[in-house]
């Protein structure tokens, strides 16, 4: 199908009493995929409905609860909406070690610099790279990760599992990745296969206390306090001694919290790092 | 994963057809999601629904991944599909098109509640039975 090159704008303010009418008379005249923005109902037009839009607007005009001035129409200019997205999609570079960037931008990387490459594109699940937690944690992990000593990763809440992958690419040999989102286990399986690692990382559906595997070098979670604090005790028995662990997702004002908390479950914090709103923690397991 | 909620695009979109055309892909193009993903995953997890509308809130999140949830099919719709019409009435005080049960009433009052701002299911009722009469459409018994 041709893409329109513009289509019209209705958009129709509403309150608590006109919400219904608006939409009833909309969805009456056929106009069924509907916007709500801003106290705004808006539908688009492709030119071939244009008879209709003057017929909805003297109808909507009719009705008493409808004050006119709350009936606007004007030009939208479509675009390829896809790739106008794409374009705000640039790779981020992790400490000249990590590039995180999606499929589009494959030909154009630069990896001159020695980066390995990670390939995500955003879809439905956290952590493609672009928030201050996933870069925070990966500053941490390529910098602490040794892989003469660190052979087995658990990734906690993996979402896309890109911990997974990087520490992978790393040079650690396995990663068992836990999530309890069915929409992140799928992606995470895509991302896996795309990203070479499939066959060095397990998944599960499951919480930490759930699984079986335990002896793990490394723990990697970017999950919220909520979560992580009640789960340390998980944590650490899961860690061999002397494991690390890096967490984020934690907020700069829960810091001392956290690492009250990590040093009442004999964890040696090693490094803090913030950016933003969001605090990283590498600590030992003591 | 940690995630930091950036907004919401509300929409509503016929089971299993929503496209990049106006709104959906100028409304997630500009907030940064993923539009095609959207309208796959969209599509894939309404096909049963088809027929109906489907109200859809879409998160985004600070690093442009995307949830959604799926909501009651409006009153509207349903009503229409009870009173077996294709469309309500244009002057609904004089024209009465359509007729429905107050069982059929109460089954979507049912079915809406957890969506409408109703405490009780004889509110709900209530509101359904306000749309219906405002479509033309008779509430018997």
């Amino acid at each position: 199908m041709l893409m329109e090159k513009s289509y019209t704008e209705l958009e129709i303010a509403f309150n608590e009493s006109t919400y219904d009418l608006i939409y009833n008379r909309l969805y009456l005249n056929g106009l069924t995929t509907i916007l709500e923005e801003n106290g705004t109902l808006k539908v688009y037009l492709a030119e071939a409905d244009l008879p209709l839009l003057e017929k909805l607007v003297n109808e909507l005009k009719q009705e008493d609860k409808i004050p006119s001035s709350s009936i606007h129409t004007g030009t939208f200019e479509n675009k390829d909406w896809n790739t106008e997205w794409e374009k705000t999609i640039e790779p981020v570079y992790i400490h000249d070690k990590l590039v995180i960037y999606p499929s589009w931008k494959r030909e154009e990387l630069d990896l001159t610099k020695g980066n390995i490459p990670i390939e995500i594109d955003p879809k439905m699940s956290f952590g493609t790279g672009h928030n201050e937690t996933t870069q925070l944690i990966l500053e941490q992990m390529s910098t602490f990760i040794a892989p003469e000593e660190d052979k087995y990763l658990l990734d906690f809440g993996s979402g896309t599992g890109i911990l997974s992958i990087a520490a992978i690419k790393l040079g650690v040999e396995s990663a068992v990745a836990i999530e309890i989102d069915d929409d992140s286990l799928i992606n995470a399986a895509e991302y896996f296969e795309l990203n070479g690692v499939s066959g060095n990382v397990v998944m599960h559906k499951a919480d930490i206390a759930e699984i079986s595997e335990t002896g793990f070098d490394i723990v990697a979670a970017n999950i919220t306090s909520n979560v992580i604090i009640p789960n340390l005790g998980n944590i650490y028995d899961k860690l061999k001694s002397n494991g690390k662990l890096f967490v984020t997702g934690i907020l700069n004002e829960e810091t001392e919290t956290l690492i009250n908390e990590l040093t009442k479950q004999n964890f040696l914090m090693k490094e803090l790092k913030q950016r933003a709103e969001w605090s990283a923690f590498y600590a030992i397991k003591q | 994963m940690a995630k930091k909620v950036v907004g919401f695009v509300k929409l509503q979109i016929p089971a299993g057809q929503a496209t990049m055309a106006p709104p959906v892909g100028p409304a997630l193009g500009q907030r940064g999601v993923n539009g095609m993903e959207f309208c796959k995953q969209f599509n894939a997890r309404t096909s049963k629904d088809q027929g109906l509308i489907i109200p859809v809130v879409i998160t985004v999140y600070s690093d442009k991944s995307f949830t959604f949830i799926t909501k009651t099919p409006p009153a509207a719709v349903l009503l229409l599909k009870a009173a077996k019409l294709d469309k309500g009435s244009a002057q609904s005080n004089r024209n009465k098109v359509g007729k429905v049960s107050k069982k059929q009433v109460e089954d979507i009052a049912s079915l809406k509640m957890k969506d409408l701002n109703a405490r009780t299911i004889e509110s709900a009722v209530k509101v359904i039975a306000g749309t219906a009469r405002s479509m033309g459409i008779t509430v018997e018994g």
